[in-house]
């Protein structure tokens, strides 16, 4: 035998070989005929399992029957069941498609459209994965850039030498979104190539992994924080502060300080090389000793990879380790059932799987018992790492400890930059013979692969997986906030706190002219005149003009779903200490308390969520449409009034769609609550104008017409104005 | 009768019959019965396509009489001896086969590579040794599993419609050499580069031709290896492709209650809902524009096969095209698609237009037509 067959016979036997953690076992599934390769799966509370496939179809399986529910679909890459709606939610290519069985008799019936508001040319790479669902019920999905196309971003590269070859042929392609509801569709972060997995954590949190490629030096992770850019430079056409031009006149520094950096990179070959979408263990232990973590797995290794992140400076990081190998085909998409097991659906199409198979559906099973010798965990110390085991540790090892950075680039993926073996110091192991912590050198933007080779536990057991790769972004501050103030956001599934400084600023984009902006009261609407106002400090002037005067002012009448159009002008002012949120500062109280900022946004940057416009601690304008001081600006606003139960709780959010200046800020923007708190159960209230302290503002022309149905009215209202490119979604 | 089925009838069935049907006979057979299912262009309909290069139960002559004669277990085709003489049997058997064009009868053998270590490739090499695996190819297309670690020797016929000048086009890493009618067309040994090759032209004359083809390249998860032959100034014919494995292309047809079907159609903007109604009407909705922009008769739709490929391949419509059919369902300028469901005969569509919710239904009418209502 020479030696390359010798090589070839290693290779084939180290991929078809498994690798699978004690107490662990996979059991495959037969599948229904005709499901030639499986794209998604999910569980309904009844134990049914769900999937999806390429070839266009949804199969239920209850016991071991298969029986087929839809059909004719295009591409299902994803599947929801929804327990409320008693209805499945699947991520066709063109749309967003619920489906539901009208007459129960287990055959969808209607296939309703939830959104199609994205763009799609036909190149094959558009890919739509998704949907995962938020605890509010709201579903988020994502959208590939095409693999050929006319708008590329080679960055000065030549194509097939490292220029970019993923191409934006069509609207919002290279971003994930939510829909709230039906004809829903809000643009949640851009800069993805192809992010085919998505995952939303316990506590609504989005995670994206996306896969190498041109822009993306490695598989990576990504945790979504609303507005941010995650890399990918030609889905940024989509923003309204860029244009074509723009983005091809940018270079690879130019995106370097806009772009997020992803919280965990993805080795490849080593962990990943086409990530599917995580899942966290909420097993409750039923899954094993890893409560908590993010499962992935990837469609060309056929593994599980476990993964964890801490938030450090305010955002997260974390690392990642091999699994369980030896899967069949190509995970994609996971599921836990009640008995806390984890299923996947893979497919081996397209594009190559380890694991060889065209497609499968496995699941993995914990005896319950068997506490595998592994590593669990690592966490970065001010000096150097800490790194847990599943069981107290044998003879010490001390770890060795490499580290490299990539390159920002337009080529496809990037090779280790700066590599380097790095000198371990001060090496310590717990107690319980656990957790091991020692120093290296610690620089920022590098990964760094902490390997604990011969590493055995008190019974002599090897580990199967012996390296941990963490990514370190930033590095611990000297002093850190209180334990308890540095988990989740206040603001779920956006991923920010309320008023958050380091939240993206929305794009300034022009106003529609005056005349376009004037829009005659129509008959039914009431003029809000000075019968109409219960605080007598605010005063109309002779030309219908109310300067903001002390206290809040409050309608004489109580309002439900309204349409409402106000007038505001700031006054101008020089004055350097008056600026932020004293330029000119109000709102418009909604019912009395859901406030819609006014300040002045005219060059006079304050937090995100406090712009002009804004859902004053929630939701910042789409964009910044802002007039300068000194000239008057127009809200036009159509609300929908909260529904509560008897009980109290909230069937319905309060949710706002609204013009600043004729440009479209906010689309059926669902309210999380009153501006200082939770909903309270209420029922018609006044409509409010905020005192508040700052240089002064002035209102005229403000009109309602009350009762004014919401849903009914929306799709017309929605095109009040001219549509501009910003207003466009 | 034409020269080279007289030659192809010597050749390949001296011993099963001796004699010389009449293609013409085959044809009237067709069109009393055949056409009905198999379409009158022989492209398919209810029953496959008889003349693209997917031949389930296999394309020689033999197995082509075979189906015919004695049927096809599990579908509608019955055994057809029964109805029709032995004599029209072979008739039909040749008008099919005298319609085929591109390569058939593939057959695909591999070897270990260990013989072939230093020594050219030929096939005198290949019958002096066993081959470890020998298939007949339905898809009439070379492929070969993933990692395979051999040599690949491929044998088929190539039916020449066109007499004239053809060539070659090979790429791929490797080893190739190329046969026709046992004389090498082609050798390469591409060590580093995946070169195209455009190999010396050659002339053929119309008919059956023999093409051997043998390859070897190094392991890798999917064969690098393509090659195609041209027609100076005329067809191509791919001979190297991506397996079925084993699953059967799916064909959606019409039944008893109508059909909405979503799939990537080229010339069809993606957003188009294919309506597939129970007088096999065939209507594409575009829920962009609010309109009906093409319809077809005896349709029904070739679904991309669960092919080894990313998608890239579209979905075909098979029918007769409608003319005069495109029309303005609603009025308006923004279409905004709602839902849309089935109710027996009919596929009931709900949209807005300019913000105002519409619901319209389509119902088969006669058979070859439609009606809206509102």
């Amino acid at each position: 035998m020479n030696i390359l067959s010798a090589l070839l016979l290693l290779f084939s036997f180290s991929i078809l070989s498994a690798q699978i953690p004690d107490g662990y076992k996979i059991q495959s599934i037969s599948l229904p005929r005709g499901s030639v390769s499986v794209l998604g799966l999910c569980h309904k509370p009844d134990g049914t399992l769900a999937i999806c496939t390429w070839e266009g179809e949804v199969w239920e399986r209850k016991g071991d029957v298969w029986t087929k529910f839809a059909e004719n679909l295009m591409e299902p890459n994803g599947i929801y069941f929804d327990e409320k709606e008693d209805a499945y939610y699947v991520g066709q290519k063109p749309e967003l498609t619920r489906l539901i069985d009208l007459d129960k008799d287990g055959d969808c019936d209607r296939y309703e459209c939830i959104t199609d508001a994205f763009g799609i040319s036909g190149e094959y790479h558009e890919y739509h994965f998704g949907p995962v669902v938020d605890s509010l019920g709201r579903k988020y999905a994502s959208l590939n850039l095409a693999a050929r196309g006319e708008f590329t971003v080679p960055d000065g590269k030549p194509f097939g030498k490292g220029g970019g070859n993923m191409s934006y042929n069509a609207p919002w392609r290279g971003w994930v979104y939510r829909s709230d509801r039906k004809g829903h569709f809000h643009p949640l972060a851009s800069g993805f190539r192809s992010p085919c997995g998505i995952g939303m954590s316990p506590e609504d949190e989005l995670f994206i992994t996306d896969n190498q490629g041109d822009w993306v030096a490695d598989c990576a992770l990504y945790h979504v924080r609303e507005g941010n850019f995650y890399g990918h430079p030609a889905s940024l056409p989509a923003r309204p502060d860029f244009t074509k031009e723009k983005v091809l006149s940018m270079n690879a520094e130019d995106f370097e300080k806009i772009r997020t950096s992803p919280a965990v990179w993805l080795v490849r070959e080593e962990i990943a090389n086409s990530p599917g979408s995580p899942i966290w263990d909420t097993t409750n232990g039923k899954f094993g000793p890893f409560k908590g973590q993010m499962f992935i797995g990837d469609q060309r290794q056929s593994n599980y990879f476990r993964s964890g992140v801490e938030k450090i400076n305010g955002e997260y990081q974390g690392w990642c380790i091999d699994f369980l190998r030896g899967l069949e085909s190509g995970p994609v998409k996971m599921s836990f059932d009640s008995q806390g097991r984890l299923w996947s659906a893979q497919v081996g199409r397209g594009w190559f799987s380890k694991g060889g198979k065209r497609t499968a559906i496995q699941y993995v099973e914990w005896d319950k018992k068997t506490t595998p010798f592994a590593i669990h965990s690592a966490s970065l110390t001010k000096t150097g790492f800490s790194v847990r085991f599943t069981e107290r540790i044998g003879k010490k090892m001390t770890p060795k400890v490499s580290s490299w950075g990539y390159h920002y680039y337009s080529t496809y993926g990037s090779p280790p930059v700066d590599q380097q073996e790095l000198k371990v110091s001060n090496y310590q192991l717990s107690k319980d013979r656990k957790t091991v912590t020692f120093d290296v050198p610690l620089s920022k933007k590098k990964i760094y692969a902490i390997t604990f080779t011969e590493q055995r536990n008190t019974e002599a057991e090897m580990l199967d997986f012996d390296t941990i790769y963490y990514t370190l972004n930033q590095t611990r501050p000297v002093r850190e906030p209180r334990p308890g103030r540095n988990v989740g956001w206040s603001l779920a599934g956006s991923s920010w706190n309320r008023n958050d400084k380091n939240r993206p600023l929305p794009p300034v984009v022009a106003p529609l002219s005056a005349d376009k902006c004037a829009i005659p009261a129509p008959k039914e609407a009431t003029q809000l005149d000075s019968t109409q106002w219960t605080n007598p400090n605010w005063l109309l002037d002779k030309n219908g003009v109310m300067p903001r005067g002390k206290g809040n002012n409050s309608t004489v009448k109580a309002y439900g779903d309204a349409r409402i159009h106000l007038e505001f002008r700031f006054d101008q002012s020089d004055n350097p200490d008056w600026k932020g949120q004293l330029y000119g500062n109000s709102g418009i109280f909604l019912m009395s308390g859901y406030e819609m900022q006014v300040v002045n946004s005219f060059q006079n940057p304050t937090f995100a969520d406090g712009t002009c416009g804004s859902i004053y601690g929630q939701h910042p304008p789409r964009v910044n449409s802002s007039r300068k001081p000194g000239e008057w600006q127009s809200y036009d606003i159509l609300m929908k009034a909260p529904v509560f139960s008897e009980k109290g709780n909230v069937d319905q959010p309060l949710r706002v769609t609204a013009f600043h200046n004729g440009i479209l800020i906010h689309n059926d923007t669902w309210v999380y609550g009153e501006v200082g708190g939770p909903y309270k159960k209420h029922g018609k209230r006044s409509l409010m104008i905020q005192d508040h302290k700052g240089t002064g503002v002035s209102f005229r022309n403000l009109w309602i017409i009350e009762d004014f149905p919401y849903d009914l009215n929306l799709p017309a209202f929605r095109n009040t104005f001219p549509r501009s490119s910003a207003s466009s979604i | 009768m034409k020269f080279y089925l007289f030659k192809y009838l010597i050749i390949f069935n001296f011993g099963l019959y001796i004699g010389f049907a009449d293609i013409k006979r085959g044809q009237e057979v067709y069109n009393q019965i055949c056409f009905n299912c198999h379409g009158p262009k022989l492209d398919g309909g209810i029953g496959p396509s008889l003349v693209d290069s997917y031949w389930k139960n296999g394309d020689s002559y033999d197995a082509v009489y075979r189906s015919i004669a004695k049927g096809v277990t599990g579908t509608e085709m019955i055994a057809y001896e029964l109805v029709y003489p032995e004599k029209d049997l072979h008739a039909l058997t040749e008008f099919i086969i005298d319609k085929q064009e591109g390569n058939r009868q593939t057959q695909r053998s591999t070897y270990a590579r260990d013989y072939f270590v230093g020594k050219r490739l030929h096939p005198d090499l290949f019958d002096s040794i066993e081959s470890t695996s020998q298939t007949r190819l339905p898809e009439n297309f070379y492929y070969v599993g993933r990692m395979f670690d051999g040599v690949l020797r491929g044998q088929s016929k190539l039916f020449i419609k066109t007499p004239g000048k053809y060539r070659f086009n090979v790429n791929g890493k490797g080893r190739t050499s190329i046969w026709v009618n046992g004389k090498e067309v082609h050798y390469s040994n591409d060590k580093k580069n995946r070169d195209t090759y455009f190999t010396n032209e050659f002339e053929l004359s119309a008919g059956i031709q023999d093409l051997e083809i043998l390859h070897e390249e190094p392991t890798s998860h999917s064969m690098r290896f393509g090659v195609r032959l041209q027609k100076l100034n005329g067809k191509h014919w791919m001979l190297t492709g991506k397996s079925l494995e084993g699953s059967v292309p799916k064909v959606v047809r019409s039944g008893e209650k109508a059909k909405v079907i979503r799939k990537w159609i080229d010339g069809l903007p993606p957003r188009t809902l294919l309506l597939l109604l129970p007088n096999r009407v065939l209507l594409a909705y575009d829920s962009a524009s609010g309109k009906i922009i093409k319809g077809w008769e005896s349709a029904f739709i070739n679904q991309t096969p669960s092919l080894d490929s990313r998608s890239q391949k579209k979905s075909e419509v098979k029918g007769i095209e409608l003319t005069g059919i495109a029309k303005t369902v609603l009025e308006g300028d923004r279409f905004n698609l709602l839902h849309y469901e089935t109710s027996g005969d009919s596929v009931i569509i709900a949209t807005l237009v300019d913000g105002q919710q519409k619901e319209f239904s389509i119902s088969p009418d006669g058979k070859n037509s439609y009606k809206l209502s509102f």
